[in-house]
């Protein structure tokens, strides 16, 4: 087994599943906590506009398709400021939208010849040494952002009334949370596509909001949770010759049903006193 | 002379056109314990949010302290009427009061310093709830009046010169309404106090001052309610609803319930 790691596209996968566990559990926890996963899942989807346009325009895939997707998901935020926060219809424009623009692209791209299935649900094992530094790169500005703002991301998450009396910049702090939540969905995507990544951004941070004591604690914890998942699905994938994306997201779906049959951490509550 | 510790003038505030409130006008000096009341969807939330400046009115202006609300920043305290915290949101009691304690603007966010002495503060603040002895508890434990005076030690820790209340007592149980009452009475002493209640029975024991709301405000600064208001609120004359002897009795037992009615004067 250990063999294996002297190949480099093992290694180049291994360090992928670094990262995305890294952006999808830090993002998970916030998506999951703040109620963003329809969110989250219309801006991966939009992303494949993104990719349309890199190739029509003949631009770098995962670069295009980050910035385009930070600009979709700040577009979405403002414009659901405007419509007097109907996020959920802003979304859906953003989910089918991002996908169509992406496929007209791609149509009018004139021989264009590309496994469109691994931007759907990804490769993590034919990764190259480009995307990896890439991903390297929009891991090391989302984990540096969050650590920057973690309070105020945190006082945004628990009551945004109250972030605001605090001074706090609200309207330009949810515009911030979305624009990571943009950069960790494509940063996922080469390793499990965009249809695929919601799950590895809820299914961790939804494990580790049981144990954890702190929201930096589930961020913690759920990148532990995805790197195990993709570890396992990795091993799934390369032993039974399954697609990666599907077998890291397959173990994590049956990881989560797993721990809903087990009991619960009890939760006493205090009676009322005085 | 300091300026008031809350003042409207003429505001008026619209949500897609359709008037919310209209014409609204008081002066709020400092000290004063306000009572808010009005039927559910009367502007009373969106009232409190024009003090806050999470609302910008159509016309007119608000003053907190003599400044525009969006420049108050830390000088306002809020609790909302119930904690909106997702089931399982992890954080611990003593750390969601000791955010409270960060210095008002982004700056000081980002910045953080003294972590333990947001947590001592953030210990006083629980120890005036009463809630020291949950302080590491997760939030999520905790009952709803529990939560509530937490979401207070949170407002408090921050040493706000005006504090608003927006329904605190409106989704806890007897027991738990009875505590937060009792911690009214505190919470006046060194701030401006705006408690904003659809129940009668929570509000005219505490106030000095009083504002009927139902998209107009009829301010009176002394805890009186007169006809004029009880049918603003109600939409009521006297005679037509049952309610009215409940109304009546409270209108008639005002003298008495004020307690800080014969020091009210200046409020």
């Amino acid at each position: 087994m250990l063999d294996l790691l002297a190949y480099p596209f093992v290694q180049r996968a291994l360090a992928a599943a670094f990262l995305v566990s890294i952006a999808c559990g830090v993002m998970g926890a916030l998506v999951v906590v703040n109620r963003m996963t329809f969110l989250a899942g219309g801006v991966a989807h939009a992303g494949y506009g993104g990719v349309g346009l890199a190739f029509f325009a003949g631009w770098p895939v995962l670069p295009t398709a980050a910035g385009f997707s930070v600009l979709a998901a700040l577009a979405a935020g403002l414009l659901s400021r405007r419509r007097d926060e109907r996020m959920d219809v802003t979304v859906g424009l953003l989910w089918a939208g991002g996908m169509a623009f992406g496929v007209l692209l791609l149509d009018l791209t004139e021989g264009y010849n590309v496994d469109l299935m691994s931007y759907l649900f990804g490769s993590i094992l034919t990764v190259g040494p480009d995307t990896l530094s890439t991903m390297a790169l929009l891991v090391a500005l989302l984990v540096g952002l969050v650590g920057l703002f973690y309070r105020p991301l945190l006082a945004l998450s628990l009551d945004r009334e109250f972030a605001h009396t605090r001074g706090l910049p609200v309207g330009a702090l949810h515009l911030l949370l979305l624009g990571l939540i943009a950069l960790a969905v494509m940063t996922a995507v080469p390793a499990i596509g965009l249809v695929l990544v919601i799950a590895l951004l809820t299914t961790p941070a939804h494990l580790a909001e049981r144990h954890a004591g702190s929201l930096a604690g589930m961020m913690v914890l759920a990148s532990l949770w995805a790197f195990a998942f993709c570890l396992i699905g990795l091993g799934l994938a390369f032993w039974l010759d399954l697609t990666s994306g599907a077998a890291i997201i397959a173990v994590a779906v049956a990881s989560v049903a797993v721990a809903e049959l087990l009991p619960r951490r009890k939760r006493i509550a205090r009676p009322e006193t005085g | 002379m300091s300026p008031p510790a809350l003042q409207f003038e003429d505001v008026c505030f619209a949500y897609n056109g359709a008037p919310v409130l209209e014409g609204v006008s008081f002066s709020l000096p400092a000290g004063a314990l306000l009572g808010v009341l009005g039927p559910n969807g009367a502007g009373k939330t969106t009232l409190a949010r024009l003090a806050m400046g999470r609302l910008t009115p159509t016309s007119g202006r608000v003053l907190v302290a003599g400044r525009d609300p969006r420049k108050a920043a830390g000088r306002i305290g809020y609790v909302p009427q119930f904690m909106t915290l997702t089931q399982g949101f992890p954080v611990k009691v003593v750390d969601l009061v000791a955010l409270g304690a960060l210095p008002a603007g982004l700056a000081g966010w980002l910045k953080g310093g003294d972590a333990a002495g947001r947590r001592r503060r953030a210990l006083e603040a629980l120890e005036a709830v009463e809630l020291a002895d949950l302080a590491d508890r997760p939030v999520a434990e905790l009952s709803g009046g529990q939560r509530q005076r937490v979401l207070i030690a949170r407002a408090l820790v921050g040493d706000p010169e005006l504090l608003i209340l927006d329904e605190p007592t409106a989704n806890i149980d007897p027991a738990g309404k009875s505590c937060i009452v009792d911690l009214l009475d505190g919470l006046a002493e060194r701030r401006t106090v705006v408690l904003i209640s659809h129940d009668l029975t929570v509000t005219v024991p505490h106030i000095t001052a009083v504002a009927a709301v139902n998209r107009r405000v009829l301010f009176r600064p002394e805890p009186r309610l007169d006809q004029e208001m009880l049918e603003l609120i109600y939409g009521l004359h006297r005679h037509d609803c049952p309610m009215d002897s409940f109304i009546h009795h409270l209108v008639e037992r005002q003298p008495t319930l004020g307690r800080r009615h014969g020091d009210s004067a200046g409020a």
